[in-house]
């Protein structure tokens, strides 16, 4: 029996061990010639790290202790360090507002088409399968292409962010969400059913109880992703603060970088925690 | 047995025996409306500020129709360029994996440091707060402007788009796996005290043998993710299919940016089959079999 048991425990370690090291070697080459591809070794990171920390160190303003609170001609004063405040708290306004105006639209339209695309909701299969397929092409075009796109069609503002943000959105919140109400029980559905309630009906009382908490878990998250994707919209001139963090960036405006930093920085955290909070209440508390 | 349709008369009394019940519709529908009424003000309020003129809007979407239908006719088709889309396209990848192994790499010890019960002990405790701040930071800012970052310090190429991916997940995946880790059973740790395994041994043996199986789904959701948010990084500079995305667009070819994006579809979906069946193998695990106790 103990020969016994000890040849088994040998044939599993045996097999554990062949396993992770098949997996390791196999992950250690990945990694090797991914990391040959794209430039990326020790050598390199050893020699541009530092040009890093030196570029860091740039974007430290310039800060006397006496002068702190000084009016905005003295070097040293906050009020120095923020001389374009005046511009870029509007522009941080509008990142919100992006971001918001997207996220709310496209949870309104990623509903209606996730119970399209959902498979136990009895939509045509042909109607599902056209969703799906649109939705997985606008979620695998890069915000950014959308809004190439869109500020060469309509030219310089907020709106073509607004709509390449909605579009995406769009894309990865109807696959959340079709995912969600597949995964729905359907007792309560059959229940429905079996009271003779139609289509609409069992699926107003049978799936949107159960998927709306998750509805709007998703949604909260999203908005918060959605913030952090507005900041770069600027980059192509689709509106917010991307493209003033961009001037500052390219053309050396050192001090400028790190306030524009800070600022998204200070938004993104307060959004995250209030919607956190948001979360919590609505999804565990009353609904 | 058939149900009786309600009466009128009887509905009625009904609605006065449980006016509660009864009344809990009307409640619902008056939140329902508000709600709708506080959308269409947020609305009219967000397009007056930020509207465009009606004839720019008709303008542009007859611009975007052209776009899309020369998307759909692929002109000259036989003589595009294959061989440097694909590099591109390999090069993205290559940069995803490069990226995202090295976060997982870094993120793992940070994590530790991040997760309060590791750091259980006051003198330990503002690490943790530190530490956590510190991710916050790093996941706060997106991946395109960390791009944009790298590009203007290291220089442009697909070096700039590693970095770039590495500081966006340490933070992500940094805060996560230390959540991973504060979820754990403490049992295993306060046996192993018992028998008396060092801090590390602890650590090792009590936390991460159960966090692990969390840490290894984020990070391939994270390669998986990646994959498709990687190709902004060509924008700014940072190497990668991104690049022949804005060139294109620039040159009007609405074609290749479609052939593009397609193939990238199809790559997704295989990162998307390929971990869910390293998932299915790994996390949710196979059955190893139990020692037969009749031998």
């Amino acid at each position: 029996m103990n020969t016994d048991f000890a040849h088994y425990y040998q044939r599993i370690r045996c097999k554990q061990k062949r396993e992770t090291l098949l997996w390791s070697l196999g992950l250690v080459a990945l990694y090797l010639g991914a990391g040959n591809i794209a430039e990326f070794n020790l050598h390199t990171v050893w020699v541009s790290i530092p040009h890093f920390f030196d570029y860091l160190a740039e974007t430290i303003p310039v800060l006397h202790w006496p002068l702190l609170f000084a009016d905005g001609h003295t070097e040293g004063s906050f009020a120095y360090w923020g001389y374009r405040l005046h511009i870029q708290l509007p522009l941080i306004w509008e990142t919100l507002q992006l971001a918001l105006a997207a996220t709310i639209l496209s949870v309104l339209v990623a509903g209606g088409l996730a119970f399209l695309a959902a498979n136990n909701t009895h939509s045509p299969a042909t109607l599902r399968f056209a969703i799906r397929t649109l939705v997985a092409f606008l979620r695998t075009m890069p915000e950014l292409a959308w809004a190439v796109m869109f500020v060469m069609a309509f030219g310089i503002g907020a709106i073509p962010g607004f709509m390449a943000l909605a579009l995406h959105t769009i894309g990865s919140l109807t696959k959340l969400f079709y995912e969600s109400i597949e995964t729905a029980s359907n007792k309560p559905v059959r229940g429905l059913a079996a009271c003779g309630a139609t289509p609409l009906q069992r699926m107003r009382f049978g799936l949107w109880p159960q998927v709306k908490p998750i509805f709007l878990s998703y949604s909260f998250m999203r908005l918060e992703i959605n913030f952090r994707q507005s900041t770069i919209l600027g980059l192509v001139g689709a509106g917010g603060i991307g493209q003033e963090l961009m001037t500052n960036i390219k053309l050396d405006r050192y001090d400028q970088v790190s306030m524009t930093l800070l600022l998204i920085i200070v938004v993104v955290s307060m959004l995250d925690y209030a919607s956190g909070e948001l979360r919590k209440r609505v999804v565990e508390g009353k609904a | 047995m058939s149900v009786q349709p309600i009466s009128n008369t009887n509905l009625q009394q009904l609605k006065q025996q449980n006016p509660e019940i009864f009344s809990r519709q009307g409640r619902y529908l008056r939140t329902l409306g508000m709600i709708t009424v506080a959308i269409v003000l947020y609305y009219v309020f967000f397009f007056l500020v930020f509207g465009i003129s009606w004839p720019q809007f008709a303008n542009g979407c007859q611009q975007i129709s052209r776009y899309f239908m020369r998307m759909f006719v692929w002109h000259d088709f036989a003589n595009w360029p294959f061989g440097y889309y694909f590099q591109q396209i390999f090069i993205t990848l290559a940069i995803v994996f490069a990226g995202t192994i090295t976060a997982t790499l870094l993120a793992l010890p940070l994590s530790f440091l991040a997760a309060r019960n590791v750091m259980s002990s006051p003198v330990l405790r503002p690490i943790a707060t530190l530490v956590r701040r510190l991710l916050d930071i790093l996941r706060g800012i997106d991946m395109a402007i960390w791009g944009l970052i790298f590009v203007r310090a290291v220089g442009m190429g697909p070096l700039a788009g590693v970095l770039a991916i590495v500081m966006q997940d340490i933070g992500l995946l940094g805060k996560l796996y230390a959540e991973g880790h504060e979820a754990v059973d403490k049992s295993p740790s306060r046996g192993l005290t018992a028998v008396g395994a060092n801090g590390l041994q602890k650590h090792r043996y009590g936390i991460f043998t159960q966090s692990f199986p969390t840490f290894l789904a984020l990070s391939l959701y994270q390669i998986e993710s990646n994959t498709r948010s990687a190709a902004v990084l060509g924008f700014v500079g940072a190497g990668g299919i991104g690049l022949v995305y804005a060139e294109n667009m620039r040159l009007w070819n609405w074609d290749v940016v479609m052939f593009i994006t397609l193939i990238l579809v199809v790559i997704v979906m295989l990162m998307d089959k390929i971990s869910a069946i390293l998932r299915n193998k790994y996390i949710v695990g196979e059955e190893i079999p139990l020692y037969p106790k009749n031998h």
